[in-house]
């Protein structure tokens, strides 16, 4: 079950509350290896984290309810109408929760709106509600449960609502939007083609931009920049400077490469031999490395032996794509290794 | 909130750096406790217990194997005599004042799985052994790409768990604290990060700016009574949805649900006990090398453990297998590659270097207690690396100290020297000290039954 990693936690706040919030002082994300995604599915929060998440929170509601226009705009009714509170619990929760409430929790969060209400201000008790559900292990972690796959009963298949959230969180290192909760309400990110759509959707969004810069970033370890430091008495010709122009240089090959597609991953021919140029152009396995590091990446874990045998599937069709990162991400989205999950053997048989 | 503006004595912390100053008030720990008070006079007879950890071991000699004899590098941290009252070797030097116990000779005892291979490796057995007592997990064990996790809690979680650390009583405010200086990383992931771990991937990472921790140590939100009532009200609410969510768990995320509610608990523990008992020191800055904002951590943290706001502790003065460039020492690279590159000379100046922190950081803790003892003779502090040395990652000579009184449980200034003894010999001294009765610590292969006797009284 992976957690929100920080930038999914910013930017799923960002877009539900809108711009200008405050900075948050998270836990850093970590991961044994390689890529937060999967640190955000083994690690445990520290104390410390849980109390970050309930500051932010904090911050969150207290900035959004100080300012009555854009309070009101997130509520979207008069305070006062009967079922106006519920209504937006119910709203709110389905967004964070990237799922419908059940009537439980729906109550739950009701009475504690009621319970918490202040005779001097009639939206106080909403205003802690909303810091409340932010501090929900429902919205801070990535609940997978799944169901039977009608296809394969060796396996469980993700819901429509949870590859709603696989998908946001791949494409968009972020929550899903109302588009594709709709979609998951109408249960259509189980079926081929429909699911197909939404990828492609999503990977013309800017926010698939970002995501797959984020990616690479991890992939190739780019934040090892932030600790280039020289000596300038030893290395005369080392300026801070250069340090920026490597990291633009890294994020302009892969949108030239990766995003926009106006090259192949694999032989890509630069005019100019940069060092991270030299890393893609003579590293003969990059392409099945790279199917294997999305693979990880994309399930928030390492995948093991057995799994990754779905990776010849997806290694033929990045071939037969030309090699175009944004076809690989469709068809690791459809891939069974990305939309199902093998169950464990019963007991007393043999795997 | 008891605001008790009656401190007639403050000294202030100052350094001129880059044309500002840091500075924190330092309240004796008379002024700062209410006058007769139950914390005062029991807080005085409560031991508390610290880890401090400095990155790359020592610099290397014969002791560390045959290749390291042929570099000519000489034992410049082992003092000549044994025993007490040693005279402190050239590394030793800046924490004469301190009379902190040393223990040399000792060496990893654990057992070196042969797969996954490279388990053997300095780095990662080091500072899992000096900081566990046990090798490191071999589940997920890449020696390529330096992933690892721990087996099991850190010495100070292993400690602030105990149950007759904390016991059934009134805990204080936070079970422990995690702090840091360096910013500079080995590896941004993982274990690379932090010294202090609740068991596998569970890590405590470290608090590296004096603000952050000065926040969580005297947030304004302690002030408002009310406002801590209802956020207290309100964590029921968040604790029903972590109980629903871990029901349909399996037993891997039901652990970390655990974990979280657990924390969630501690926090609304925290915001229904009494408000702050002691008086507050003033904001201190962010800004400050190595040694000023080790100060200034330092200070925070004694002054936590002086306020019963904790009684464990763990501080990251640089990170395992550290980056970090020790530029004011002259010294160009980060101190792996110096380490690597065999500039003998350079790694003895930043050893020699951070252990002026680690007095530095020991100063903190000479404030004067109610009774009129010193705050450290309360303490056990466990200082130590993650291998004898960085050049060729040799785990012999695994440098241990222990600093603090113990409640006249352990005994200062002491030598002892035993070539190829089992390093948990120094955890199992320090749970002594601390009195909870351990009769073994050390795991696959790494037990001993034995503690460093001549520490003890």
């Amino acid at each position: 079950m992976p957690r929100l990693t920080n930038t999914q936690y910013i930017n799923a706040l960002t877009e539900l509350f809108g711009p200008g919030l405050p900075g948050f002082t998270l836990e850093p994300d970590t991961n044994p290896y390689l890529f937060f995604s999967i640190g955000a599915s083994t690690t445990q929060l520290s104390s410390y984290g849980v109390e970050r998440y309930a500051e932010s929170a904090y911050e969150v509601s207290r900035l959004v309810f100080a300012d009555a226009a854009r309070r009101d705009a997130l509520i979207g009714c008069a305070i006062a109408e009967p079922t106006c509170t519920s209504d937006f619990i119910a709203r709110l929760g389905r967004r964070l929760y990237r799922r419908p409430l059940t009537p439980q929790e729906l109550e739950r969060w009701v009475t504690s709106a009621a319970e918490l209400t202040t005779p001097e201000d009639p939206h106080s008790g909403l205003a802690l509600v909303v810091a409340g559900m932010l501090q929900s292990p429902h919205f801070i972690y990535r609940v997978q449960l799944g169901q039977p796959d009608p296809d394969d009963p060796s396996r469980q298949r993700y819901t429509s609502w949870e590859m709603a959230d696989r998908l946001s969180a791949l494409l968009w290192d972020s929550i899903p939007d109302e588009a594709l909760l709709d979609a998951a309400a109408r249960d259509e990110l189980v079926d081929d083609e429909r699911l197909r759509a939404h990828v492609e959707r999503m990977l013309e969004d800017p926010r698939a931009r970002q995501s797959i810069q984020a990616f690479f970033a991890q992939d190739l370890d780019l934040k090892r920049l932030d600790d280039v430091q020289r000596d300038p008495a030893l290395y005369p010709g080392f300026k801070p400077e250069l340090v920026e122009d490597m990291r633009t240089e890294a994020r302009l090959l892969v949108d030239d490469i990766a995003v926009d597609s106006s090259g192949e991953l694999n032989g890509v021919a630069l005019d100019d031999a940069t060092q991270l140029g030299l890393i893609l152009v003579e590293d003969e396995r990059l392409p099945s490395c790279m199917v294997k590091q999305l693979y990880h990446h994309a399930n928030s874990r390492i995948m093991g032996r057995a799994e990754r045998a779905a990776l010849d599937d997806l290694e033929l069709e990045f071939a037969l794509s030309g090699y175009r990162f944004k076809a690989l991400l469709i068809a690791l989205a459809l891939s069974p290794g990305f939309r199902t999950v093998a169950l464990p053997p019963a007991a007393g048989v043999e795997p | 909130m008891i605001k008790k503006h009656r401190l007639s004595r403050r000294t202030f912390l100052r350094g001129a750096i880059a044309g500002g100053t840091v500075a924190l008030a330092l309240p004796t720990l008379e002024a700062m406790l209410p006058h007769g008070s139950a914390l005062a006079k029991d807080s005085v007879s409560k031991p508390f217990f610290g880890v401090f950890y400095w990155a790359n071991g020592l610099p290397w000699h014969a002791g560390h194997g045959g290749e390291q004899a042929g570099s000519g590098g000489q034992d410049v941290w082992t003092p000549a005599q044994q025993g007490d009252n040693y005279t402190p070797s050239l590394l030793l030097e800046p924490l004469a004042r301190h009379k902190v116990n040393v223990a040399t000779g000792l060496t990893p005892h654990t057992e070196i799985p042969s797969q996954p291979p490279g388990q053997s490796d300095g780095h990662m057995r080091g500072f899992m052994v000096a900081l566990t007592g046990d090798r490191p997990r071999s589940e997920g064990f890449q020696h390529s790409a330096h992933a690892l996790t721990a087996l099991r809690p850190s010495l100070d979680q292993y400690v602030a768990r105990h149950p007759l650390f904390y016991g059934t009583q009134e805990k204080p405010r936070f079970r422990s604290l995690e702090v840091g200086v360096s910013q500079a990383r080995f590896h941004e992931y993982g274990h690379w990060n932090a010294i202090s771990y609740n068991g596998p991937d569970s890590l405590n990472l470290p608090l590296l700016q004096p603000t952050q921790l000065y926040d969580r140590l005297f947030g304004a939100v302690q002030t408002d009574t009310l406002d801590m009532q209802r956020r207290a009200k309100l964590l029921d609410a968040v604790l029903e949805d972590a109980r629903d969510l871990k029901r349909r768990l399996g037993q891997d995320d039901q652990r970390r649900v655990d974990a979280h509610l657990e924390h969630l608990r501690a926090m609304q523990d925290r915001l229904n006990a009494d408000t702050m008992r002691c008086v507050q020191p003033s904001r201190p800055s962010d800004s400050g090398d190595l040694l000023q904002k080790t100060e200034v951590m330092a200070q925070l943290v004694a002054t936590a453990v002086a306020c019963d706001l904790t009684r464990v502790f763990s501080f990251m003065l640089t990170s395992p297998a550290s980056t970090h460039v020790f530029n004011n020492l002259g010294v160009p690279d980060g101190m792996h590659k110096t380490c690597h590159d065999g500039h003998w000379e350079r790694v003895r100046d930043i050893q020699r270097y951070q252990m002026q922190a680690f007095a530095k950081f020991l100063d903190a803790f000479d404030m004067i207690s109610p009774t009129g003892e010193r705050l450290i003779e309360r303490g056990c502090i466990f200082a130590t690396s993650e291998y004898g040395e960085g050049w060729k990652h040799s785990v012999s000579e695994l440098p241990a100290l222990l600093a603090g009184g113990a409640n006249g449980r352990l005994k200062q200034g002491v030598h002892t020297r035993e070539p190829g003894g089992n390093f948990s010999k120094v955890h199992l001294t320090a749970l002594t000290a601390l009195g909870l009765q351990e009769t073994s610590f050390g795991f696959n292969g790494g037990q001993t039954t034995e503690t460093i006797s001549g520490f003890l009284r």
